[in-house]
């Protein structure tokens, strides 16, 4: 059965569709069957994200209205077996998803196409298309800013995970929920200029999945319409990489989270320069 | 370009021109200034070729350009070989 997994945020502009880009690409590279679902209805952007965004012809709505199959609107990504988009509609808006529509679509991707995991890419805010991204989901994934306006917007996103979902209205087992703190700058961290991981965790009191840093990589990945995760140079994919190997329950030491010391030359050197201007 | 690369004759796309040119063409296709119908005329365009020849779907562009009063509407397909 597959795994139901929503990136969610209550704010814009964090990187959840910049995480469900990594997050896919990523499991489908460990093998897993992966589909990620595009429920920004009316702005759809992980096509552009994926780079697939010229090959979208049939959507999500479509699907749901009965206007085109799954297998119409379903995108194979070329660059990893066992990945697929299935985008947004662009000239809808989100009143064309209906609950029944979405646990239509959902069921027939885990019964009859046999994923291993959903990756549902939620829209920014609490309206009808985060809701629905989030209702039938198994795992959470909040995606935040070390910023006020982004904790508090993770807060709200919280209470609605654990009142609104199928889980929490139907009394089952609950939701997982992860944090994933995105565009992290130890540097300032340090000098006292931004929220501190520990802040973070302290106030919305979720498991940490992974630390992503502020990184060049990633505009230049969605440039490109590659998932920065493929970028495995990059500081954010190998962050991303950690990230997912956590989300599978390994183990892995958190990286990026730490002001980089200067190296012993650089330090030697800064020394002596100095020890010039004094002399 | 840095001035090492020019020195090398590197000939690297930068990103930033990549980016430019992925959204000329999604913006012209689906873009404010084109019609709403552009999607599902260039659906229907499909579906009329696959009955003779299969091709990719990204292999065929339905874009409308505007020049003063005229628009243009312009199909373009590319065959296999």
């Amino acid at each position: 059965m597959a795994k139901i997994v929503v990136v969610t945020s209550g704010k814009g502009g964090v990187g959840k569709t910049t995480t469900s880009a990594a997050l896919s690409a990523g499991l489908a590279t460990r093998g897993y069957k992966t589909c990620v679902i595009d429920f920004d209805v009316g702005l759809r952007n992980l096509d552009l994200i994926m780079g697939c965004e010229r090959r979208v012809i049939y959507d999500f709505i479509n699907v749901i209205h009965g206007e085109a199959n799954l297998n119409q609107a379903l995108i194979k990504d070329k660059r990893i077996d066992n990945l697929y988009i299935l985008p947004a509609s662009q000239t809808r808006d989100k009143d064309a998803l209906t609950t029944e529509g979405v646990s239509k679509v959902l069921n027939l991707l885990q019964d009859k196409f046999e994923f291993d995991y959903i990756i549902c890419d939620s829209p920014a805010g609490i309206e009808k298309g985060a809701y629905l991204a989030m209702h039938f989901a198994d795992t959470a994934i909040v995606v935040t800013n070390p910023e006020v306006s982004s904790v508090r917007d993770s807060d709200r996103i919280l209470g609605m995970l654990s009142s609104r979902t199928q889980r929490a209205c139907e009394s089952l087992e609950p939701i997982k929920e992860f944090l994933l703190l995105t565009r992290y700058s130890p540097e300032r961290v340090e000098k006292g200029e931004m929220l501190s991981l520990d802040d973070v965790k302290d106030i919305l009191q979720i498991p940490l999945l992974g630390v992503i840093p502020e990184s060049r990589a990633v505009l230049k990945a969605s440039n490109m319409g590659v998932p920065v995760i493929l970028d495995q140079e990059s500081d954010a994919g190998q962050a991303y990489t950690d990230a997912i190997a956590r989300f599978l329950g390994e183990d892995t030491p958190m990286r990026f989270v730490d002001n980089k010391k200067k190296g012993l030359l650089k330090r030697l050197f800064s020394t002596r320069a100095k020890e010039k201007v004094t002399t | 370009m840095t001035l090492l690369a020019r020195l090398l004759g590197k000939t690297t796309v930068a990103p930033a021109s990549v980016a430019r040119d992925r959204l000329r063409v999604i913006v012209e296709q689906t873009g404010s200034a084109s019609p709403d119908y552009l999607p599902e005329l260039r659906r229907d365009i499909l579906d009329a070729i696959a009955r003779y020849i299969s091709i990719p779907s990204e292999d065929v562009n339905v874009t409308v350009t505007r020049d003063g009063n005229e628009a243009v509407l312009e199909l373009n397909v590319a065959l296999p070989e």
